[in-house]
């Protein structure tokens, strides 16, 4: 492979050796240090290949061995160059692409983010781009060391990052800390009230006055535990605040309602299909031959191929395909017993939809109702799940009750 | 073969020296029927497509076979490609 290469470069000549004693003048050719290549046998004579500087040698040795060659073939960049020395502007064609696609790799034109979790890629871009790292920036005014102290500073879950930039791609790689525990801020006063309605199951109370006991039947808002302690003493009532702190369980009912239909459409596909491409360049699209999709029903896809010369220089060229799909939508029915099933995973997908990770499901029953183009779907569920939440104590309230009757 | 030569020899295999440098030995390569590479060879004698006879230090190589080639020629070193069916020394 290099070596074709090579030979290529420097450019190499094709000749038919003809005369009484070929091998003589190859030996000579051989021991004078000129290289020779794929040597052939034709009925005529020998054919061999020779390097541009070796051909110019060969004349005094098919003197000196009475043989004779003519070229057969000019192989090689320099006899390219030589035939197209006079056609200026392809030439200058040809150095205007090469010094483009140099100019355009000293931008940066993708911008990878690795082992990012809570920190979106959003963030760490938009602040990227106000440190000066874009796509399209030039690649060497990157101060590297800057803008990984910055990114550290910004961002203070990030315990170790990494920026490295590689032909036109930048690479910036990290790793979160792990997340910090939440502090319980215990100097504010507060009450513990009920986020939800429900019937207490269970109260653990680690500090403050419980407001309410078990088999109690609270609604949002109530207050559960009290972070405050009224004294009587003789000089009238003393006031002490607490931040309360405890965990209460409830009991609650949910009620999910829906209607599955025993006639729905389904998408069948034609299997015609259209594709139309779009071209960004420098972040800009430009349509290329856009016709009228024609399809009633149709669904679109949509493949994004950055062009990059291997794998270290993407380059601002994104060329989209935009595949069209038809469907028609055909009407269909379903059974009772496959409108149950239904109704049974989709009332399972709301309640891990909609439902606390933590809550406990006690029971579930669904009821179903049949009528004669669907199922009525009533489920309830009932959930055992924490309903303490904190408020504090308010400014003003604190204020009232701060100045005690005189 | 001189008492000159037969010191040199003892001492080239005494000392495991390569012996187509110190002896001028020609040193034959043969891949399978493929590819036959010689070093340290004199000069092509005859060649066609069938048969290749080239001069060495230790008499004349014949190299038999079909669609013969010589890939590479330089003043060290002779490669023939084909499909070789003899080598022989004359």
């Amino acid at each position: 492979m290099f070596l074709w290469l090579w030979k290529i470069l420097r450019g190499y000549v094709t000749i038919d050796v003809t005369g009484f004693t070929v091998e003589r003048f190859i030996n000579m050719a051989a021991h004078k240090g000129v290289y020779l290549w794929d040597v052939t046998y034709t009925p005529s004579g020998v054919r061999m290949n020779v390097s541009i500087e070796g051909f110019k040698r060969l004349r005094e040795y098919a003197h000196k061995t009475k043989c004779k060659f003519r070229i057969r073939r000019k192989n090689g960049l320099p006899f390219l160059f030589y035939r197209y020395r006079k056609r200026k502007i392809l030439i200058s064609g040809v150095l205007f692409s090469v010094v483009f696609i140099y100019l355009l790799s000293c931008f940066v034109w993708l911008i990878d983010i690795k082992g990012n979790d809570r920190i979106t890629r959003e963030q760490l871009l938009a602040f990227c781009a106000s440190r000066g790292l874009h796509i399209g920036t030039f690649k060497y005014k990157i101060n590297n060391k800057q803008l990984k102290t910055d990114l550290m500073n910004n961002f203070h879950n990030i315990s170790w990052l990494d920026i490295h930039i590689k032909g036109t791609r930048a690479a910036i790689q990290l790793t979160e800390t792990i997340p910090e525990p939440q502090l319980i801020d215990k100097t504010t006063p507060c009450n513990i009230i009920a986020a939800k309605d429900g019937l207490i199951t269970g109260i653990a109370t680690s500090a403050g006055k419980p407001m309410v006991k078990r088999d109690d039947v609270v609604r949002a808002g109530d207050i559960l535990v009290s972070g405050e302690f009224i004294t009587e003493s003789d000089n009238g009532s003393i006031t002490k605040r607490v931040h309360a702190y405890s965990e209460v369980w409830a009991k609650m009912y949910n009620e999910i309602n829906f209607e599955v239909s025993l006639t729905y459409d389904e998408k069948v596909y034609t299997g015609n299909k259209k594709k139309m491409f779009s071209v960004q360049l420098f972040g800009r699209n430009y349509e290329l031959f856009h016709t009228n999709v024609g399809y009633a029903d149709y669904v679109r896809s949509v493949k994004h191929t950055q062009i990059s010369f291997g794998e270290d220089y993407p380059m601002p060229i994104i060329w989209l395909t935009y595949t069209y799909r038809e469907f028609v939508p055909v009407a269909r029915t379903r059974g009772v017993d496959e409108a149950r099933d239904l109704a049974e995973k989709m009332v399972n997908a709301r309640i891990i939809r909609e439902f606390d990770f933590a809550a406990d499901i006690i029971d579930k029953s669904v009821a179903l109702q049949e009528t004669p183009d669907k199922l009525i779907v009533k489920a309830l569920i009932t959930t055992n799940e924490r309903i303490d939440k904190e408020a504090p104590i308010s400014q003003q309230a604190r204020e009232i009750t701060d100045s005690p009757e005189t | 073969m001189g008492k000159r030569e037969k010191v040199k020899r003892e001492i080239t295999e005494a000392l495991a020296l390569p012996k187509e440098i110190v002896l001028n030995l020609p040193l034959i390569t043969l891949y399978g029927n493929e590819e036959l590479n010689l070093e340290n060879y004199k000069g092509v004698v005859e060649y066609t497509d069938e048969r290749i006879r080239i001069s060495t230090s230790r008499g004349v190589l014949k190299i038999e076979g079909r669609g013969l080639l010589l890939k590479q020629v330089t003043s060290e070193n002779i490669s023939v490609t084909g499909g070789i069916m003899k080598v022989e020394f004359m």
